[in-house]
């Protein structure tokens, strides 16, 4: 069947036409050749293969054999927010794994190997090429999350289960996003550092330590300046609320769980060590004890914990790297 | 408009002092060979060019264009075969061909870009099976998309067979009758000898010579070397009296009945008159031209000892 012919050939083409005339993607080029070249990795399949397996099966599975009925709100319908539940804690430390590996080599392979030569020997600025990779790598991180996410659907449909599409969407999108963060920060180390060995190792290394160690950190600090600079209980909160938030990886958990529990609050207790003293003394509000999980009712949420500032610092960890990565990139000698 | 202009460039990399003060002009138009040893800095002079590294003093533009201020411009018009480059292993020759012509805006057929470096039957093969000579080869043909006004070489016939290294040598006249600067560095003066109009040497960083192919082997050894065989040794004697009374001859040895003869260029026919007038008969004579290589190392000898003389 010849392009013409084919209405979804055709529209890719036309897509594909409209982009490169466009004035603003003169890096266009180099995210299709970094999405044909990655693709071929037989890596990332096979890294990608275990992410969808643990992303979506276990999960699907469960739920189809009704295992999942513990996850549902007593008395109301098991909805795919059972799954979402269940596909948190797998997606949260898996994906950035996946992405890392998608990302580390972007840049330091290619001028380790002296590829890059070639590519800034075409009509590239460095900044254009970094923005290409990242487009082009954040394409083939996308490709697992969209299948596990696919993959499910298509096994729930069928099901009994119910589809609660908005959340359902939302956590799609928030999980899409956590991806491309994490592909942008492997890129950035990428640009900055010499080798792709120590692109791979300190990218890795942060993540481990975000995964690892990040939840003590806050808490850590806030105990630190209670007992040697005497702050008040609030702002040891406040300091273990703020400094968990900083990290990707919570700020991903507590959009996730705002998406499911339908308030921020809620959300962000979860992250504290102590909600009632969070609740009534930090947030001024009342902690009630329900069936469905505590709740603090008539509490007012500061603004830097608030929805669009957890958003911000997640996406603080997409545009540090890639500007750090650029500015270093920029200045170095090949 | 010089084609590539280099002003004071110094690099330095660490204490290291790759290039130091090099000037160069390279006119549009002109087929540089831009000769050195292993190490003299030549790639680290086409590095700067292209804005892969960045110089440490001295200023250059290529095609008009600062190399700092505006690298892109420049680069939409330069092909450039890399030294030390590497194709990507799981895309095609075509998929590399199609992705420079896109990224140049150019409108090019890759099988015919193929054919010209000839390997149309292997365009679409992943190019990580390719030979070095082959990956050469896509490489070269990637440079040549887009009709570029200058072409920078940096080692071109680098595993390139004796029948590749020919093509390399009619591509880069093809290109430069159609308008193209060429720019090529190479170790080898055979091959810079066979197609270039200027040359430059570069040694420890320092641009020592830069003349025509022709001015340079001139410069390096004013004479000529004749050799001269007599039809029978009765007369060698008298013959190498009479040559040594020219003007023009600096030196004169005899072997049996060959002697040779060091002397000014245009002194051929006096030596051959003087060698009749004396009694004997020419049998048969050659004139020796120096190559590039006694030339090179002419140059390099006399760097060393006035490097030596300014040392001591």
């Amino acid at each position: 069947m010849s392009a013409e012919q084919n209405p979804v050939k055709r529209l890719l083409g036309d897509i594909d036409t409209s982009i490169k005339n466009s004035e603003f993607a003169d890096w266009y080029p180099i995210s299709k050749k970094e999405f044909r070249d990655t693709v071929r990795s037989p890596w990332i399949w096979v890294l990608s293969f275990i992410f969808i397996v643990l992303f979506a099966l276990p999960a699907v599975l469960g739920l189809y054999f009704n295992i999942g009925q513990q996850f549902a709100e007593a008395g109301a319908s098991l909805t795919t927010d059972a799954y979402v539940r269940f596909a948190l804690p797998i997606a949260a430390p898996l994906l950035p794994a996946v992405a890392i590996v998608i990302g580390y080599a972007a840049i330091a392979r290619e001028s380790e190997r002296g590829s890059l030569k070639i590519l800034l020997s075409l009509p590239y600025t460095r900044g254009e090429l970094l923005a290409g990779k990242f487009v082009g790598r954040s394409a083939i991180t996308l490709i697992p999350v969209t299948v596990g996410l696919l993959t499910t659907l298509l096994v729930l449909l069928p099901s009994e289960i119910e589809i609660a599409w908005e959340s359902f969407l939302l956590f799609a999108l928030a999980t899409m996003a956590y991806g491309v963060v994490f592909t942008a920060f492997a890129i950035g180390l990428s640009a900055a550092l010499k080798t792709a060995r120590r692109a791979m190792a300190a990218s890795l290394g942060i993540y481990v330590y975000l995964q690892v160690f990040w939840s003590n950190l806050g808490a850590g600090l806030g105990n630190l300046l209670s007992d040697h600079a005497n702050i008040d209980q609030v702002t040891q909160l406040h300091v273990e609320l703020f400094v968990s938030l900083l990290s990707p990886i919570a700020s991903y958990r507590t959009l996730v769980q705002e998406i499911l529990q339908g308030s921020p609050i809620r959300s962000r207790l979860l992250l504290t060590s102590s909600p009632q003293v969070t609740c009534e003394e930090m947030l001024g509000g009342t902690l009630e004890v329900t069936q469905a999980g505590a709740e603090c009712t008539n509490a007012a949420l500061p603004p830097q914990y608030s929805t669009i500032a957890v958003i911000a610092y997640l996406l603080l960890w997409l545009v540090v790297p890639l500007v750090a990565g650029y500015y270093v990139f920029e200045n170095k000698d090949l | 408009m010089a084609a590539i202009e280099l002003d004071g460039v110094t690099k330095q990399f660490g204490s290291l002092t790759a290039l130091q003060g090099v000037d160069l002009t390279v006119e549009e138009g002109e087929i540089f060979g831009f000769l050195g040893p292993n190490g003299a800095g030549k790639s680290t002079t086409i590095n700067i060019l292209l804005d892969f590294v960045r110089a440490t003093d001295g200023s250059a533009t290529v095609l008009g264009h600062d190399i700092h201020e505006e690298p892109k411009r420049i680069r939409a018009r330069t092909g450039v075969l890399p030294e030390g480059y590497d194709v990507y292993d799981r895309l095609t020759g075509r998929q590399h061909l199609s992705f420079v012509i896109e990224s140049k805006d150019a409108d090019e057929d890759t099988d015919e870009l193929a054919e010209r470096v000839g390997i149309a039957d292997a365009i679409d093969r992943k190019a990580g099976g390719y030979s070095k000579g082959m990956q050469q080869r896509l490489v070269l043909a990637m440079a040549l998309v887009g009709e570029p006004d200058l072409l920078i070489l940096d080692e071109p016939t680098t595993g390139l067979d004796p029948n590749g290294a020919r093509l390399m040598r009619e591509i880069i006249r093809e290109e430069n009758e159609r308008g193209a600067t060429v720019f090529f560095s190479s170790h080898i003066l055979g091959q810079v000898e066979a197609v270039c109009d200027t040359v430059g040497i570069l040694q420890n960083g320092r641009l020592i010579a830069k003349d025509s192919v022709a001015g340079l082997r001139e410069a390096a050894a004013g004479d000529t070397v004749l050799r001269v065989t007599l039809a029978d040794g009765d007369g060698t004697d008298a013959a190498v009296t009479a040559i040594e009374g020219l003007e023009e001859v600096s030196t004169v040895t005899a072997d049996g009945t060959t002697l040779t003869v060091g002397c000014d260029s245009d002194a051929k026919m006096a030596v051959l008159n003087a060698v009749e007038e004396s009694g004997s008969e020419v049998a048969n004579f050659e004139t020796e031209e120096t190559s590039l290589d006694e030339v090179f190392a002419a140059y390099t000898e006399q760097q060393e000892q006035e490097q030596a003389e300014v040392d001591a």
